[in-house]
């Protein structure tokens, strides 16, 4: 009885550890904190003044014997042991293999091997290349008018701009005016100046505009009248225009010899 | 004098990249009766190309001048054009002679009046006395004897004024279109 016993127990202590929860463990989850260590605050010191270097001859004090150094040690006692084969027997898995048993099968039938392998007889080369039937007709491109046609301008009138610029008028020939002729005109320059004819020297006779006549420059290099005109000049009848110069102070005088 | 004549002072100038003409008419004393101009006209790049070399001379012959011509209400006496545009073969259909004028430093020749043929187209006329004679440079369609009335409206021309002038005011003019200041 006690050896029966003893084997229920066993039985017992067996299924027991079989059904028994697997082992969990702790693991350690929480990170590393970093330590903290204090830094000594640097400090500046003084140090004394500069000492150079002087070679200094020790005959064999460097290789002698030096004195036993004393080396503290303690032994501490501690216990140790290995818990691996308690926790490997407390958390072992029992498999139970499963049992062979009979199950439903299917036959494969396996095909035949051919009886002859087909041989290709025709000529072995590239393809043929597939012939294009016809060519599409390539579409008429669409047409577009350039402006070519460089049109006609606007134009516009001003004739008050050209009779400001000064326009050149050459002088007549004294040399052909009849001495009647000339004789009338002097006698006007004289009338309308009131010099003596002893004193002026004609420079020229003009035929300028007799009304709108803004300026008048003589260019005794070409004896030619640079007159600038305004609009009143337009269509304005021509009248003789004679110029002197006096002879005592060489300033010009001028006046129509004709009335306007 | 001849009070009729009436001269006809064209100048057709590139500014840029456009072109614009001034129309200058004077009477035989150099004083202006009209002056007409035209807007600049600028071609577009394709007009360029497609056009080449023969763009300015269109523009010039058959767009500026006709158009400035078609603005008188009578044709003038003598077309008078710089002579640069002349030496380029002038085509221009102007209904009365077209002529360039070019001061020389050619002797004088005898006598007023005098002329001096160089080539088909070409003379020189001894306008004032003493003076150098004018270079007188006529355009294709000007026939012998349609120069020989031009010169003498011309010899008349240059008794009361300088035929060279006028075009330097057109020139002028034509300057302060474009630069005002």
């Amino acid at each position: 009885m006690a050896g029966l016993r003893d084997a229920m127990s066993d039985l017992a202590e067996t299924i027991r550890r079989v059904f028994q929860p697997p082992p969990c463990h702790d693991a350690p989850m929480a990170c590393p904190s970093p330590l903290t260590r204090q830094t000594q605050p640097l400090e500046a010191r003084t140090q004394g003044p500069f000492q150079p270097a002087t070679a200094l001859a020790v005959p064999g004090e460097l290789l002698r014997a030096l004195p036993p150094v004393t080396v503290p040690l303690a032994w501490t006692a501690s216990v140790a042991g290995e818990p691996g084969w308690q926790a490997w027997a407390a958390g072992a898995k029992v498999t139970t293999l499963p049992t062979f048993r009979a199950e439903k099968c299917a036959r494969l039938a396996v095909p035949p091997l051919p009886r002859r392998v087909e041989s290709r007889r025709g000529p072995i080369g590239l393809p043929a290349p597939r012939a294009r039937q016809g060519m599409s007709a390539v579409a008429a491109p669409g047409t577009r008018a350039a402006g070519v046609d460089l049109g006609r301008p606007r134009s516009f009138r001003d004739l008050e701009r050209i009779l400001g610029l000064p326009a050149a008028i050459i002088g007549e020939d004294l040399g052909k005016l009849s001495k009647a002729l000339w004789m009338r005109y002097t006698l006007q320059l004289v009338r309308a100046t009131g010099e003596n004819i002893r004193n002026l020297e004609v420079l020229g006779l003009y035929r300028i505009p007799a009304k709108g006549t803004r300026q008048i420059n003589h260019d005794p290099a070409t004896g030619r009248l640079l007159v600038t005109l305004g609009p009143e000049a337009a269509g304005a009848r021509r009248a003789p225009f004679l110029l002197a110069r006096r002879k005592t102070d060489a300033g010009i005088v001028c006046c129509f010899v004709e009335e306007p | 004098m001849s009070e009729s004549l009436k001269l006809a002072y064209f100048v057709a100038m590139k500014e840029g990249a456009s072109y614009l003409g001034g129309l200058l008419l004077t009477d035989t004393s150099g004083i202006p009766i009209d002056f007409r101009y035209t807007e600049p006209i600028t071609p577009t790049r394709l007009q360029g190309v497609l056009y080449g070399k023969a763009l300015e001379p269109h523009l010039k012959e058959e767009v500026i001048q006709k158009t400035l011509l078609k603005e008188l209400k009578s044709a003038p006496d003598l077309f008078i054009l710089p002579p640069a545009d002349m030496a380029g073969g002038w085509n221009g259909d102007s209904k009365c002679p077209a002529l360039a004028l070019q001061k020389t430093q050619e002797a004088p020749l005898a006598r007023v009046g005098e002329t001096f043929r160089v080539s088909p187209r070409e003379l020189l006329l001894q306008s004032v006395e003493g003076g150098a004679p004018l270079r007188v440079i006529f355009a294709l369609a000007v026939d012998p004897a349609a120069q020989d009335l031009a010169v003498q409206k011309l010899q008349e021309v240059a008794y009361h004024m300088d035929p060279v002038e006028p075009l330097e005011r057109v020139y002028a003019a034509l300057q302060t279109l474009v630069r005002p200041d």
